[in-house]
């Protein structure tokens, strides 16, 4: 590792952090005029032109704002619970793969761009960090010393955790087919069904499980990121905003970057892991790969959007039987159904 | 190998940068003009004159939620090798043997399920 090579991954970092920090404002917008749609109202256009202006102001007034700390709060921990909440959501783009060498020359190489970095551990490094958002969430419930916090904070954590089994299970089909948890080495495998680039043998049995698979992870995506119709933790009639109800200013809207960025990464997620990521069926120079990924992405994006203009919220106890009844044992005998089937030589990547 | 983690350390030295930016960012740039300040400072429960966070009891559910959690996230964990070591089983003929042990495992998993069920623990009442 020479420092040419530090220097380099630097700045590859330093642009996945601006380009993240510019889509997350975006998404706000996008979110705000959709739903507005959605709604039969305009949504915010008045700041620059269709409202473009309008993150940007969003941004300068929330660092102006009035920064209170709450007298009974444990001041470090307070501090500490929105920084964990952002760091863990930006840390999730570290191994997901926009781009690939195949995607630049044309030539199936197996080494690859991620973005930041490939690991052949990726998927289980995103199961790691994603579980590390818990924390920011209920040390900022706990921190915050008011009751309702306290309470958001706890159904959070509770929630976060019962789904994050289904997702955790959810990934299992997708390894057996590809073989591998590198991000990368997936989206190769899935070139068969999606980019037929490397035209692959396609087993069409062996996308039932995938897709049964996909829907779950899309499922508890919603409930890790906090979303509707799993938005418990900041019900806003029950527990007036849930686990950063003591939170405001720039520390307010640090949860607020830690969420969107979140759900930008569950889009990523699973654009990458379940819908090809940067392979597609069309290969159209230098920057085809960038443009998948990036479409792919912005169909998820547009999901979380349009199922929160859709749906209603749960109940907290439907959303807890909902997680435990349906939602485990479906991913459970998910696995089981494509271990048969791998098992059995069907839908299987040729080694 | 763990060469391939420094450009991920590299990204988490910028989070913790810009958290810390942030933070002191606002600190520094934030309206000064605290008007009650005192009022302000109280947990924010609605205009009730409350203390904050009670030490008393919580609901157990969420204790249970916790300890159900890590026995099936354990499980879990063991599902992620026994994916990803199928390739090599095939090779070496066992991939039945590879199919059957995890059944059993999940066997067994099923029992402790059933029973959870039958007990009400995921009914939130």
């Amino acid at each position: 590792m020479t420092l040419m090579d530090i220097v380099w991954a630097a700045v590859r970092a330093a642009a996945v952090l601006v380009v993240t920090l510019g889509g997350m404002a975006y998404l706000t917008l996008f979110e705000r005029r959709v739903v507005g749609f959605f709604q039969r109202r305009p949504g915010p256009n008045r700041v620059g032109w269709q409202g473009l202006l309008q993150p940007i102001a969003d941004a300068v007034k929330l660092l102006f704002k009035q920064e209170i700390i709450p007298r009974n709060a444990d001041k470090f921990v307070y501090f500490l619970a929105p920084c964990i909440s952002l760091t863990a959501a930006f840390m999730l783009f570290a191994v997901i793969p926009i781009q690939s060498n195949f995607a630049i020359t044309g030539i199936d190489a197996q080494t690859s761009l991620g973005l930041i970095e490939d690991v052949n551990v990726g998927l289980i490094y995103i199961l790691a960090i994603s579980s590390l958002g818990t924390y920011g969430v209920i040390l900022a419930g706990w921190s915050g010393g008011s009751k309702y916090s306290f309470l958001g904070g706890l159904r959070s954590c509770s929630q976060m955790i019962s789904y994050e089994l289904a997702l955790g299970l959810a990934i299992i089909p997708v390894v057996l087919y590809a073989g591998t948890f590198s991000l990368n080495g997936i989206v190769i495998a899935q070139q068969g069904f999606f980019g037929s680039l490397l035209a692959k043998p396609v087993n069409l049995i062996a996308l039932i499980p995938i897709a049964i698979a996909g829907v779950t992870f899309v499922i508890s995506m919603f409930a890790e990121t906090n979303r509707n119709p799993f938005d418990l933790p900041e019900a806003e009639n029950e527990l007036v905003a849930g686990y950063h109800t003591e939170y405001s200013a720039m520390k307010f809207a640090m949860f607020f970057l830690g969420e969107y960025v979140s759900i930008i990464a569950a889009g990523a997620l699973a654009a990458t892991i379940f819908l090809g990521g940067w392979a597609g069926p069309l290969w159209f120079g230098p920057i085809s790969g960038i443009v998948w990924f990036t479409a792919k992405t912005m169909f998820f994006l547009y999901l979380f959007v349009w199922v929160r203009a859709t749906l209603p919220r749960f109940r907290y106890d439907q959303l807890m039987k909902f997680g435990w009844l349906v939602l485990l044992p479906v991913a459970l005998l998910n696995v089981i159904l494509m271990a048969t089937l791998v098992v059995f030589g069907i839908g299987l990547t040729p080694a | 190998m763990l060469t391939a983690y420094v450009p991920i350390l590299i990204l988490f030295a910028f989070m913790v940068a810009i958290s810390l930016i942030i933070i002191v960012l606002s600190h520094y740039l934030s309206s000064r003009k605290y008007s009650s300040r005192e009022r302000f400072e109280e947990p924010y429960e609605c205009g009730l004159s409350t203390g904050g966070i009670k030490p008393g009891r919580y609901p157990v559910k969420f204790y249970l939620v916790a300890i159900l959690f890590v026995v099936f996230d354990v499980e879990a964990v063991f599902l992620w090798p026994w994916a990803i070591s199928f390739q090599s089983f095939r090779e070496m003929g066992y991939s039945v043997f590879w199919y059957a042990e995890m059944i059993v495992f999940l066997g067994i998993l099923l029992v402790g399920y059933v029973y959870l069920v039958g007990k009400n623990a995921f009914d939130w009442k």
